[in-house]
């Protein structure tokens, strides 16, 4: 029995040999690496110019018109003050050829200045002067007046006395600020009315009144025509970055919109008429200006009976529009010379200082342009993860070819360079491995007369990075300079087109070459 | 739920297309390994039971046999691919000083050269816990049981998926991923056999003829199985990718495994596994064979094994993809997660389903060659046709050859070929020690993977032991 046992051990052993022996496996498994190279679509994508160009401050799309309004300026508004008071000016004198001079008053209505008819007003300024003539060799007199329609401040009804010695003339003066009128209901002429006493004996006594410049803050009744003067204001516009397109774009249309409002703090305000309107464009820097107007000289309008004041809308066929916008002003100078009552109505209505003619104004050019050719520049930031970085460090190079259909009217040329933190250059990654040009060009749609799109452009671009410059993007690119030239493809700069629908088709595929590395330890 | 049916197919991978008295290719016991599998008109006693119960009638009367893990365990085990040897693996993943390998083209073409007859990854093992055959006499018959477990595993390595590694995706191609395979379970059999002679057939042509049959109750702990593969990918124009994506994988698993299955997040039992797991399927299996012997030095077996099946209904699921994706812009994140989603499938429970024995027909004849050499010499030769191509089982017929060859009364050198089937050509090699009372298995059923050292791309190692009395 133990010999057996012996030789079952040895062939035991014996097995276990020849199966370990013979086969040697590594004492790390380390997994190869190699580069492969992956055919992979890296793009397709379809874009409208509504997609393309978000709305912001001064440039819009409207989708559902199929309209991308370039430009289209906020609602500016600015109040303009009419006036700092109503004025009526031309005075007259009014006599009393003998004033009783017994006590009893001697009645008389003193019109108002340019035969103003008024039915209540507060003076800002305003002097009642009178000239008391006694011809009397014995006694002086006193002559008083009194006006019952005007209230001074004090509260006390307007009163005035003048001493006027023997065989001498006096005047003396009253003055009517921050006094109130009004008339009372037993005055029947346009004036106010005025009672006038005197005393002493043995002569005459006489009175000459005289008024001018009335100055008022309110008004209520007939006032004549009567000019308000020029007045002026500026709005400005802030067109943000739409200022990019100053000089370098032409536009097709354009509409201005200018509305006032007249706002009378009292109810039945006077009508109002403006004229000499003039609006006047001014760029900040260089102080250039440009006036806009209509192509008919017409610069007089009239406020309607609900007090709007709505010029016809400036656009490319009334006015010189579109040069106005394309001349894109900093700001807008309205001046306005402003009439009450033109027509010299008798009615009687309310005004006062506090009235002013409000200006709502906006402009937009939509869609219809040619763009010289010219650049825009930004930069952007390349936000990349460490993750990232090390995924693209491992690619030993990149093909990648661009087809583009392009049915928008814009041809352009896209440079991007590449820079480190500093801002120094890397690379160019748009140069074309074909042309060894150092940008991609997407040719612009083709246009008829008329500007409308008839073909889209097709554009073909190969670019390749190899595994340095992928270690340079992977490493140490932190910004991209992307340099972007457009023009539209109208001949001579003729106007194109453009819509919110029109399209670019983006496809983007090409091969990536990786190293597939494990992860060994 | 993917890295646990991963984990699994690595485990159970340590097997796949063969197991013990198991199919038409399965591994068996170290004695018939030995002999390049072949077992069909040599068996006797207990490894007669999964082979042609009826060959337990060729023991003598009176005799009582059995096996357990001691001294050897019955333990038998395959591992290893189709496709790289250990050179091969040593070349590619064994580095250069310590650092990776860089392959250049000529290394990829290599490395792309070792798939051209697919990459199939197995490792199986089967492990018999206990069985014993005791024959009364010709008259009442022999009586059989064991109980073993079967543990297999594998999966196919698509060509296109190295293809598209190593060398890229060239346009206008189109890559086929229906080569994708992966199949395992872990099954245990209680097997049941009786056999007697049939004098009631009068004839004189046999020494004797005699029936055998064996109902096996199946138990299933684990099964994973890729139903279906539909999945290809094309590069168009402009270097689309287009995706078509249909396949099923079907599984089940014990509950004593714990949570399984990433969408059943009601489920929070952990895993408790022991020697005797709760099944996740049950089957009845039958094996019928009828053997005779000839001119005393002639034996003859007609065998049908494994009618029947397995019904797996505890904890199964089906995970499954199911659409056509085109990846036109690798920046749109939708039509990424759409791709993945198809590619990933989802999984759901499902009431059960069904996986077929590796039912097989098994015929063969063996010729005891006496006074020709010293000692003893058994031949035998096979013929093993599977009907279908579950784990263990190939459509695919196999042949093969085994002689043993008693020098000694105490030892036995045994070796056969063994053609067709999955695996294509074997050469087997083993040794049996006999005490008397106890014998002992060594084998391997690939020699000649063996003795070609690290070119060899698999090993297979098989040992047991029986006793006698």
């Amino acid at each position: 029995m133990f010999k057996p046992h012996i030789q079952q051990y040895f062939f035991i052993i014996l097995t276990v040999f020849i199966i370990q022996g013979c086969v040697s496996v590594p004492s790390d498994i380390i997994m190869p690496t190699w580069d492969t190279n992956l055919n992979v679509p890296f793009a397709t994508k379809s874009y409208t110019l509504a997609d393309i160009i978000k709305s912001q401050n001064y440039i819009s799309i409207s989708a559902a018109q199929d309209s991308i309004y370039l430009i289209n300026s906020d609602t500016v508004k600015q109040s303009v003050s009419i006036g700092n008071f109503i004025k009526v000016s031309m005075g007259g004198t009014v006599s009393i050829p003998i004033i009783p001079t017994d006590g009893t008053e001697y009645q008389l209505t003193v019109p108002f200045p340019e035969n103003a008819e008024l039915d209540s007003a507060t003076f800002v300024k305003g002097t009642l002067k009178i000239t008391g003539y006694n011809t009397s060799t014995i006694s002086s007199s006193v002559i008083t007046v009194r006006i019952p329609g005007i209230i001074l401040p004090n509260g006390s009804q307007a009163t005035l006395s003048v001493n006027v010695p023997i065989n001498s003339t006096r005047t003396d003066s009253l003055n009517l600020a921050g006094a109130t009128y009004l008339a009372p209901a037993t005055q029947f002429f346009p004036g106010f009315d005025m009672y006038a006493k005197a005393t002493g004996t043995f002569g005459k006594v006489s009175l000459d009144t005289y008024t001018s410049d009335f100055y008022f803050s309110r008004v209520t009744g007939y006032l004549p025509t009567k000019s308000l003067g020029l007045q002026s204001s500026t709005l400005a516009l802030n067109l943000g970055d739409a200022t990019k397109y100053r000089d370098k774009v032409f536009l097709k249309t354009g509409t201005l919109n200018l509305l006032g409002k007249y706002v009378a703090s009292a109810p039945n305000p006077f009508v109002i008429k403006i004229d000499s309107l003039k609006i006047l464009g001014k760029r900040n820097n260089s102080g250039e200006t440009m006036y806009l107007s209509y192509n008919t000289p017409q610069d007089t309008f009239r406020f309607n009976s609900d007090n709007t004041l709505s010029l016809p809308a400036y656009t490319e066929s009334n006015s010189n529009i579109t040069s106005f916008i394309t001349f894109l002003p900093d700001s807008l100078k309205i001046t306005a010379g402003y009439i009450m009552n033109p027509d010299n109505s008798k009615s009687y209505h309310t005004a006062t200082s506090t009235d002013i003619v409000k200006f709502t104004s906006n402009f937009s050019t939509k869609s219809f342009l040619a763009i010289k050719q010219t650049s825009f520049l930004d930069t952007l930031a390349l936000d990349m993860s460490q993750d990232n970085r090390d995924q693209i460090a491992k690619g030993q190079g990149v093909t990648a070819i661009s087809n583009i259909q392009n049915a928008i009217a814009l041809s352009s040329w896209v440079k991007v360079t590449l820079t480190d933190q500093y801002y120094h250059p890397l690379f160019v990654v748009t140069r074309d491995t074909i042309t060894h040009a150092d940008s991609i060009s997407l040719a612009g749609a083709a246009v008829d007369i008329n500007g409308n799109v008839t073909n889209p452009g097709a554009s073909t671009t190969t670019i390749s990075l190899d595994s340095t410059q992928i270690k340079l993007l992977a490493q140490s690119a932190h910004f991209a300079l992307v340099s972007v030239t457009v023009s539209t493809t109208g001949v001579n700069n003729a106007p194109v087109i453009i819509r919110a629908k029109d399209w670019i088709k983006l496809n983007v595929y090409g091969s990536v070459n990786y190293r597939i590395k494990g992860d060994n330890k | 739920m993917k890295k646990i049916i991963l984990t699994f197919a690595v485990i159970l991978s340590l097997s796949c297309y063969s197991f013990a008295q198991f199919g038409s290719v399965g591994i068996v016991d170290a004695k018939s390994m030995s002999l390049g599998k072949t077992y069909n008109a040599n068996t006797d006693g207990i490894y007669s039971i999964g082979i042609n119960p009826a060959n337990m009638m060729f023991s003598p009367s009176s005799h009582f046999e059995f096996s357990t893990v001691l001294p050897l365990p019955a333990l038998s085990m395959r591992v290893g691919t189709n496709f790289m040897s250990f050179d091969d693996f040593n070349y590619f993943f064994g580095g250069v000083n310590g650092n990776a390998r860089y392959l250049t083209s000529s290394d990829k073409q290599k490395l792309f050269g070792l798939f051209s007859n697919s990459g199939k990854v197995f490792m199986n093992a089967s492990f018999t816990t206990f069985s014993a055959m005791y024959k009364a006499n010709s008259e009442v018959g022999a009586f059989g049981f064991s109980m073993a477990d079967f543990i297999g595993g594998g999966f196919t390595v698509p060509k296109a998926i190295v293809d598209l590694g190593l060398n890229g995706n060239n346009p206008g191609q189109v890559y086929s991923f229906n080569d994708v395979d992966a199949q395992g379970w872990w099954i245990r059999e209680y097997s049941l056999s009786y056999a007697r002679e049939l004098p009631e057939i009068r004839q004189s042509f046999f020494d004797k003829i005699a029936v055998g049959l064996s109902i096996k109750m199946v138990q299933g702990f684990a099964y994973f199985g890729v139903d279906h593969v539909n999945t290809n990918l094309t590069t168009g124009t402009g270097n689309q990718l287009s995706f078509t994506s249909q396949w099923m994988i079907k599984s089940a698993f014990s509950s004593d495994f714990g949570k399984i299955y990433d969408y059943d997040s009601l489920n929070t039992s952990k895993s408790s596994v022991g020697p005797f797991l709760t099944p996740a399927g049950t089957g009845v299996g039958l094996d019928f064979g009828v053997s005779a012997a000839y001119d005393k030095v002639w034996r003859f077996s007609l065998a049908i094994t494994d009618i029947g099946k397995i019904n797996w209904d505890q904890n199964t699921a089906e995970y499954s993809g199911n659409g056509n994706i085109s990846i036109t812009d690798l920046t749109d994140s939708t039509q990424r997660q759409n791709l993945q989603d198809t590619l990933r499938g989802k999984g759901h429970a499902t009431s059960g389903f069904s996986t077929d024995l590796p039912t097989a027909f098994r015929l063969g004849a063996s010729y005891n060659l006496v006074d020709v050499i010293p000692g003893t010499l058994l031949v035998a030769m096979d013929y093993n046709q599977g009907f279908n191509n579950v784990p263990g089982n190939s459509k695919i017929a196999r042949w093969s050859l085994g002689a043993d060859w008693g020098p000694f009364g105490w030892l036995n050198v045994r070796t056969g070929f063994s053609v067709g089937g999955v695996d294509g050509f074997g050469w087997a090699f083993g040794i049996g020690l006999n005490t008397g009372t106890l014998e002992f298995f060594f084998a391997t059923s690939d020699m000649n993977q063996v003795v070609i050292g690290n070119s060899a791309k698999m090993f297979t190692v098989s040992i047991g032991s029986r006793w006698n009395f």
